[in-house]
């Protein structure tokens, strides 16, 4: 798996070293700056960026502001002290997510692998599904390991799985999905999302009347855990 | 302020009443009441009659000038009472009222005082003003300030994790762990709480779909309670959601500072159940923790309830609670 490159940028050296080694140890290359002057230049050579709201000089927004700029399909997550909502609105404008201090290095870690993953990042080998399935979600092929032959799926059932594999152990309710997918409304009532995930538990499930890797959690959603 | 007749218009209607009859009267009787019908007697009476229309004259004169001055001292006060409604109508305070040199009498002087208390008044609330906002920045400095060391003392832990410990050890770490969460939590309630009551907490109201955004609120919290060990009921039927006027944002922080207080000091019951009820158009929150009123080991000063109902109450909405040793049901619903 090709290492991910993190841009980390904040200005205090003891947040900064544990950041920075935390995130070394679970396998990212991190380049941390301790200002965001220079940002811009580096940006476009990194999968994602953590950046601190308060820094000396240019603030973090107009920093974000500037590297989303430069390059404007690479993730931001915002890294604050500062919990007012405004702050959070500002921030959302142009960052993807918002941290706020004192975090916990796995949030933060695992908020990083989630917006890799959105933004086609995320890990390029296959993402094992229950028992037997593998999904390449660069290649939107699924593979069925015991058999050796691609699942055949259509292009919404596959979009649902995208959809949960993109939230994985996320429960996500019915017009959750509905608007990722099919990018509309989701009308109460409207049984087209059962229907498909029926035919998708059909293809994936040992036993589609008691599903292992569709999770119905009953009066909320569904969801797939990884 | 309730209206009552003025006396000043009653005084200047009887003046102008008197002004016009009195002489009149005796013009009146003057010449109607006595005949003149011997020289000496015509000439008395000429002289009287003289006399009762100079006296009537002055007198008219008189009533004039006094009706001249209660209408003018009428009109002044009027204007000076137009320019005090004008704040109990708006929030901005009345601008000062216009006294010309030549008007300096006790009117006048009524004039400048409501001036100097206008003055005073806008200098009191520019303070107020700047203090409030002293104070906000105070907040969130101090919210900055002390998230920044937590921050620090987070990585120590987790540096600390890496090191041989014994059991003893690890579960001091697991404490201050959690210890530095709960400050996180309450500085952003503090915060919070501060903007909200000044007013500055974005507020967005629209027609929202309730039981939608319950289900959605209960989705993320789902792991969390399932990670504590807590049986979840979700009764959130979708055939007859119902609608209210609120800020989703808000509502959403509501119910999250509600799950949040049902895992703090109601973990023990291990149940939650979450449930739309659209014929009544409320929602209910039930837990089996020891009630509100049992000591709790998480301790806090509510701020996180206080947040929430604040929150209702500005949408409308209320919370009532129920509350004993076999748990609390919260029941959410319009005002």
């Amino acid at each position: 798996m090709p290492t991910r490159r993190v841009l980390y940028i904040e200005d205090n050296p003891e947040i900064g070293r544990w950041v920075k080694a935390d995130l070394e140890r679970r396998g990212y290359a991190v380049q941390w700056l301790m200002s965001g002057e220079d940002a811009d230049r580096e940006v476009a050579r990194h999968d994602v960026v953590i950046l601190d709201i308060m820094l000396p000089g240019l603030d973090g927004f107009t920093v974000g502001q500037r590297l989303k700029k430069a390059a404007p399909a690479v993730p931001i997550l915002l890294l604050s002290a500062r919990g007012a909502v405004e702050d959070k609105l500002l921030g959302l404008q142009f960052a993807d997510d918002y941290v706020t201090k004192p975090f916990h290095p796995d949030e933060l870690a695992a908020r990083v692998e989630v917006l890799l993953r959105r933004s086609g990042a995320g890990p390029s080998e296959p993402i094992k599904l229950g028992q037997r399935f593998a999904v390449d979600l660069a290649g939107h092929t699924v593979l069925d390991e015991v058999t050796g032959e691609e699942v055949e799926l259509t292009a919404k059932q596959y979009q649902i799985l995208a959809c949960f594999l993109r939230n994985p152990n996320r429960i996500l309710t019915k017009d959750q999905i509905f608007e990722a997918v099919w990018g509309e409304p989701y009308i109460e009532g409207d049984k087209t999302l059962m229907v498909h995930i029926r035919h998708l538990r059909m293809k994936l499930e040992c036993d589609p009347s008691d599903p292992e890797i569709i999770e119905t959690v009953r009066g909320i959603g569904y969801r797939v855990r990884l | 302020m309730k209206k009552t007749r003025s006396p000043f218009r009653r005084y200047l209607l009887v003046h102008f009443l008197i002004m016009l009859l009195f002489p009149l009267l005796i013009l009146v009787m003057a010449v109607g009441v006595f005949p003149a019908d011997e020289p000496a007697a015509t000439d008395a009476l000429n002289e009287s009659r003289s006399a009762t229309l100079l006296i009537s004259l002055v007198l008219a004169v008189l009533i004039t000038i006094s009706w001249l001055f209660f209408y003018r001292l009428r009109k002044r006060l009027i204007h000076l009472q137009q320019a005090m409604d004008l704040s109990a109508h708006t929030s901005d305070f009345p601008l000062p009222v216009e006294v010309p040199p030549n008007q300096l009498d006790e009117v006048g002087q009524l004039a400048y005082a409501f001036n100097r208390m206008i003055r005073q008044l806008e200098s009191s609330r520019n303070r107020e003003r700047e203090e409030e906002a002293l104070r906000q920045k105070l907040i969130a400095n101090l919210s900055h300030d002390l998230r920044t060391p937590l921050t620090v003392l987070r990585g120590q832990l987790v540096g600390l994790r890496s090191e041989p410990l014994g059991p003893a050890g690890r579960e001091s770490l697991e404490t201050m762990d959690r210890t530095i969460t709960r400050m996180g939590e309450w500085m952003e309630e503090l915060l919070s709480y501060t903007l909200l009551t000044s007013g500055k907490y974005p507020f967005r109201p629209g027609s929202e779909n309730i039981v939608r955004l319950v289900r959605a609120s209960v989705a993320a919290w789902y792991p969390v309670f399932e990670n504590a060990g807590f049986q979840i009921e979700a009764e959130l039927p979708e055939q007859g959601a119902f609608c209210w006027e609120i800020d989703p944002a808000w509502m959403t922080r509501v119910l999250d500072n509600l799950y949040q207080n049902v895992l703090r000091h109601a973990a023990s019951g291990r149940y939650i159940r979450i449930a739309a009820d659209a014929a009544r158009e409320e929602l209910e929150i039930e837990d089996r923790g020891p009630g509100m009123t049992a000591p709790s080991a998480e301790g806090g000063v509510g701020i996180g309830l206080s947040i929430a109902l604040f929150m209702l109450r500005e949408m409308g909405l209320q919370a009532h609670f129920s509350s004993g040793r076999e748990g609390t049901i919260v029941r959410i619903g319009k005002i």
